[in-house]
C-alpha cells in the first residue's frame, strides 16, 4: 500500500488542495457564510463564481450563499439577483423562494414577497412556518385582517405560541378580537413570559427579568415583542429604541430584526 | 443525541433490473468494483449534501447523514404522502433537540437504480431547511459509499470486492484508515489533534466539526486557556456553551489539515451527542471519501484527486 504525503490546508490563507479553483474557493466561501462573516463570504463566493469551473449545482450553491451573505449584511437589494440566479437552476426550491421573500420584504417589495410565499404555500400547504411568514408579510403590508385570519388558522391546526402572539398583535391593531383562536396551554416554556405579557398577567419589567434565565436569542425576542406590544397600544416613542435595539442586536438571519426594521421605517 | 431505535432494522435496497457497472480499481485491473448506482449531489448552502430519492413515486431530496441512525422524513413530506404515522416504541433524538417518536412505512422507495419497500422512516417534527429527509447508516452500511464532493457524486458500490482494491478514481496518493463501525452504525476513526489522538465520528449530517470539553481537556485545553473564546451560551441558565479554539493541526493518517475549524462544546452538549468529537462537513468537503463499511476501512484523497 502506498503511503501518502500531502497537506490539506483548510480555511487558511494557503489553500492547497488540488482541485478546481472554483471548488476550493466555494468551500472557503461556505465556511465564511456559516460563520456569518458576510463580507468575506461575498468575496470568496465571487471568486468561486469567477473561476468558471463550478458544476451547475455548485454554482447554484455559490449564488445562494452570496445572496444570503448580502441579505445577512443588510443589503437585500443586492441579494435578489443572486437569489434569482440560484432559482434559475432550481425554480421551485422552497428554501430559496422563502429566503428571497425575506429579501423582498427587507427591500420594500412586500407584494413580491407574498407572491414567492404563495408559490411555496401551494407546494407545502400545511407548512406552519410558511403560513406564519405569509401572516407576517400581510402585517408589514398593513393588512391586519389578513394577518389575523392567517395566524388564527395556524393556532387552530397546531400549537404555535408565536402565531398566537402575532394574532394578539393583529387583533389589537384592527381593534377586533378573534374568538376561536386556541390559546397556549402553558407559559412554562419560552415564549411563555411574552404570552403572559400579552394576556396582561405580567408587566414588561417582569418579562425582562424572566428572560435573563434564557439565552441571547430570547432576550432579543423579548425586546422585539415588547416593542410591538407598545406600538399597537400607541406608544411609538417607547417602542422606537427597543425596535432599534432589536435591529442592532438580534441575529440577522432571524425574523425579528427584519420586522423591527420594517416597523422603524413606518415611524416618524 | 442520536440513538439507535428499535423500529428500523437494517434496510437493504434491492438492485433494480439493470446490469451493475463494473469499474476497475485504478491499481488493480483484475479486481473490478461493482457500481450499483450513482447519484448527483445537491449542495445545501451550509455545505452539506443531499441526493435525489423517490418515495411512493414522489421525488424528494434526502440529506446524506452518516451521523444519523435511521432514515427520517420531514413532517410536510409525510403529510404529503398521506401515510399513516405510527407511534414508535422509542424515540429518536438529534442534535438540536428535536425528538422524533412517530414513523411511517413506505411501500416504494428508490435511490437511483436501487429500489425497496417497507422502509421505515422517522418523521421529523418540523420542516428541515433545504432537504426533505435523511439517509442514514441503517441503509448506507450495506454498501461501499463513495462521496466525491468535488465532482458532485455519491456512488454506491457492492461490498463484494478484493480487499483494499477500491481506489478507482486515482493513481495518486491516498490514506486508508481503520474504522470502527459502532453498534449504532456510526463510523469512528482515530484522528490526531495537536499531537494527541482521539476517536471521532464521521458525520456528513453535521455542518462543522465539534469536540467535547472533556476531549479538549485531554488535549491540554481548559476553560482557562487563553485561546479559548466563548461564542455562545444557550439553554436553561446558559449551561450549553460553545467555544472556538485555535487548534493547529488535525491529522488523519498522513493527511494534515492545518488550522482546522473545530468548535469546543461544554460536556452537557456533547454528553447528549455521546461522542468526544464529530468530524463535520467543513472538513469532509475537502476530501474524497470512500467508506467501506464491511471492510471497515476508510479511504481518503484530496477532493479533486484523479
Amino acid at each position: 500500500m502506498r503511503k501518502i504525503l500531502f497537506a490539506a490546508a483548510l480555511l487558511a490563507t494557503s489553500f492547497t488542495v488540488a482541485v478546481g479553483a472554483g471548488y476550493d474557493t466555494l468551500n472557503v466561501g461556505i465556511q465564511y457564510a456559516n460563520d456569518e462573516a458576510w463580507d468575506n463570504a461575498i468575496l470568496w463566493l465571487g471568486k468561486a463564481l469567477d473561476a468558471g469551473d463550478l458544476l451547475p449545482d455548485q454554482a447554484r450553491a455559490a449564488h445562494y450563499n452570496r445572496a444570503r451573505a448580502y441579505a445577512g449584511s443588510g443589503r437585500p437589494g443586492a441579494a435578489i439577483p443572486d437569489f434569482n440566479a440560484a432559482l434559475a437552476f432550481t425554480p421551485d426550491d422552497v428554501q430559496i423562494l422563502t429566503e428571497r421573500a425575506f429579501a423582498y420584504v427587507a427591500d420594500g417589495h412586500g407584494d413580491q414577497a407574498l407572491a414567492d410565499l404563495q408559490k411555496v404555500h401551494e407546494k407545502r400547504p400545511k407548512n406552519v412556518r410558511i403560513n406564519f411568514l405569509i401572516g407576517l408579510v400581510n402585517w408589514t403590508l398593513g393588512r391586519p385582517d389578513d394577518s389575523a385570519r392567517g395566524f388564527a388558522d395556524i393556532t387552530k391546526d397546531s400549537r404555535s405560541d408565536y402565531a398566537w402572539l402575532w394574532l394578539k398583535l393583529s387583533d389589537a391593531k384592527r381593534k377586533s378580537e378573534t374568538g376561536d383562536a386556541r390559546a397556549p396551554l402553558s407559559t412554562y416554556y419560552w415564549p411563555g413570559p411574552l404570552v403572559d405579557l400579552y394576556r396582561g398577567k405580567k408587566d414588561e419589567a417582569r418579562v425582562l427579568e424572566d428572560v435573563k434565565s434564557y439565552g441571547d436569542s430570547q432576550n432579543c425576542e423579548a425586546i422585539f415583542y415588547i416593542a410591538e406590544w407598545r406600538l399597537v397600544r400607541g406608544d411609538r416613542a417607547g417602542a422606537k429604541p427597543m425596535l432599534q435595539k432589536a435591529v442592532n442586536d438580534c441575529p440577522k438571519t432571524s425574523v425579528e430584526p427584519l420586522m423591527a426594521q420594517q416597523e422603524l421605517g413606518k415611524l416618524p | 443525541m442520536k440513538r439507535t431505535v428499535s423500529i428500523a432494522t437494517a434496510y437493504f435496497l434491492a438492485i433494480a433490473t439493470f446490469l451493475p457497472t463494473p469499474l476497475q480499481a485504478a491499481d488493480a485491473p483484475s479486481c473490478p468494483l461493482t457500481l450499483y448506482t450513482s447519484l448527483p449531489l445537491t449542495t445545501n448552502p451550509d455545505g452539506r449534501v443531499s441526493v435525489p430519492v423517490t418515495v411512493q413515486d414522489k421525488n424528494y431530496s434526502f440529506l446524506v447523514d452518516t451521523g444519523g441512525a435511521v432514515a427520517t422524513i420531514g413532517w410536510d413530506q409525510a403529510e404529503e404522502l398521506g401515510l399513516e404515522k405510527k407511534r414508535a416504541g422509542t424515540w429518536l433524538g438529534g442534535v438540536g433537540g428535536r425528538v422524533m417518536n412517530t414513523y411511517i412505512t413506505t411501500d416504494r422507495f428508490s435511490l437511483g437504480k436501487l429500489t425497496g419497500s417497507g422502509l421505515e422512516a422517522y418523521v421529523q417534527p418540523r420542516s428541515m431547511d433545504g432537504f426533505d429527509g435523511t439517509l442514514a447508516p441503517d441503509m448506507l452500511k450495506h454498501y461501499d459509499v463513495d462521496l466525491d464532493f468535488a465532482h458532485g457524486k455519491m456512488n454506491l458500490f457492492s461490498q463484494d470486492h478484493c480487499p483494499g482494491k477500491v481506489l478507482y478514481w486515482t493513481k495518486g496518493d491516498y490514506v486508508v484508515l481503520p474504522m470502527q463501525v459502532a453498534p449504532s452504525s456510526h463510523i469512528r476513526l482515530p484522528v490526531t489533534v495537536d499531537g494527541k489522538t482521539i476517536m471521532a465520528i464521521v458525520d456528513t449530517g453535521a455542518v462543522s466539526s465539534i469536540m467535547s470539553m472533556h476531549a479538549a481537556n485531554f488535549l491540554g485545553v481548559s476553560e482557562d486557556s487563553p485561546g479559548l473564546k466563548l461564542k455562545t451560551s444557550e439553554g436553561y441558565d446558559r449551561q450549553t456553551r460553545i467555544y472556538s479554539y485555535p487548534f493547529k493541526t488535525l491529522q488523519m493518517g498522513d493527511i494534515t489539515v492545518k488550522n482546522p475549524r473545530i468548535t469546543v462544546a461544554s460536556n452537557e452538549f456533547m454528553g447528549a451527542v455521546g461522542n468526544d468529537m464529530i468530524l463535520g462537513m467543513g472538513i469532509l468537503r475537502q476530501l474524497h471519501l470512500y467508506i467501506a463499511y464491511k471492510e471497515q476501512k476508510f479511504y481518503i484523497t484530496p477532493a479533486g484527486a484523479n
